[in-house]
């Protein structure tokens, strides 16, 4: 199993299946499988501020919901997931494409990229990085049922170690 | 012209039901000391987030949807997320209804002036491909209300108000049992 088929093992796992999204080249891998899955339903964001509000409302209903993301897009989420998720204790399982990291080509992608994980800290949310995927199972699984057990958005970084990355 | 509070009485009458969700600062304060339900979601921050919140609900719901998913916006609250006009406007949720209650102006943070003096919000939904009503008076509202009842596909009602708030206390109950009491109330009504 390929890192990104563990991520959709581990999603159906936890039975999270609305994805909210906004498209990244590197997530893409993951969610073209999840787009082609019937157990899924994918939708898509035009922003991720957006994503975060459609999973909140899905998880309300009942229906656990992961987001799919960019770091940058993940600084355009931090004020739904600050005064929603995290007040509201809404699990939401984020999956976040990591850029800023080696590999790196673009500059403009490096400050965001690389104050994700700081910002996640402030907000007191639980992250897990991936550079591979040795235990990655493990980590994913283990980092979805801690989302649910602690009822709080859970971030799951993925780095251009892990996928490859974006052709430059 | 209507005042907030007066509108807001009357979509929680139409609206005993259905899942309503409310935008952040006087809207919800208003709605929660006129007429507090267990259908309704306070969203006491979140600026601008009510209209995906309510996308959200309805896909969740799915093919369990009965009547309407409600969300509650202001005008500034539209502005500060138009693109989720154009998220909904393109999956057309069969069953999703917001209530912009357009006052022209931020209300919550000292009456400083918006866009929607010289822009009509429901122009906007209708190129998202909402069906769309206006009005100005609480008649109009129901009529509008009961008419989107009928249609299928996202609606949109655009109702101008006063642009003062009513003084009510504050709503400061844990957002975690705000959260708690509309999806208890969601799991025994609606699944």
């Amino acid at each position: 199993m390929n890192w990104a088929e563990t991520i959709v093992e581990s999603l159906k796992k936890w039975n999270t299946s609305l994805i909210a999204y906004v498209p990244d080249i590197s997530i893409h891998q993951v969610t073209s499988l999840i787009d082609n899955d019937p157990y899924f339903h994918l939708v898509s964001a035009t922003r991720e501020e957006e994503a975060i509000g459609i999973a909140a409302g899905a998880y309300a209903v009942g229906r656990n919901a992961a987001v799919f993301m960019q770091s940058s897009g993940f600084g355009n989420s931090i004020n739904a997931i600050a005064s929603m998720c995290i007040p509201y204790r809404m699990p939401i399982p984020m999956f976040i494409n990591l850029r800023g990291g080696p590999g790196e080509f673009n500059i403009a992608q490096v400050p965001m990229g690389r104050s994700t994980r700081p910002i996640l800290d402030l907000l007191g949310l639980v992250h897990f990085t991936l550079d591979d995927d040795y235990k990655m199972d493990k980590i994913v699984d283990g980092a979805m049922k801690l989302c649910y057990a602690n009822r709080q958005p859970v971030a799951i970084c993925l780095t251009q170690l892990l996928h490859g990355g974006k052709l430059a | 012209m209507v005042a907030r509070i007066d509108a807001l009485r009357l979509i929680a009458q139409e609206f005993p039901q259905e899942p309503v969700v409310f935008t952040c600062g006087s809207t919800s304060r208003e709605m929660a000391s006129a007429d507090r339900r267990d259908n309704h979601l306070y969203v006491v921050d979140a600026m601008g987030l009510v209209s995906s919140i309510v996308l959200g609900l309805s896909l969740g719901l799915g093919d369990d949807a009965q009547g309407k998913v409600v969300g509650v916006e202001g005008d500034g609250g539209m502005l500060m997320n138009l693109n989720a006009l154009s998220s909904i406007g393109y999956l057309q949720p069969a069953n999703l209804l917001l209530i912009v209650l357009d006052n022209q102006a931020y209300a919550s943070t000292g009456g400083q002036h918006t866009f929607t003096d010289r822009l009509d919000l429901a122009d906007i939904a209708d190129s998202c491909h909402f069906r769309t009503w206006r009005t100005d008076e609480l008649e109009g509202l129901k009529q509008a209300i009961a008419e989107a009842r009928q249609a299928p596909g996202p609606c949109f009602i655009r109702m101008r108000i006063d642009p003062g708030n009513t003084p009510v206390p504050l709503l400061q109950d844990d957002p975690v049992t705000l959260g708690h009491t509309f999806t208890r109330w969601l799991a025994s009504n609606r699944c």
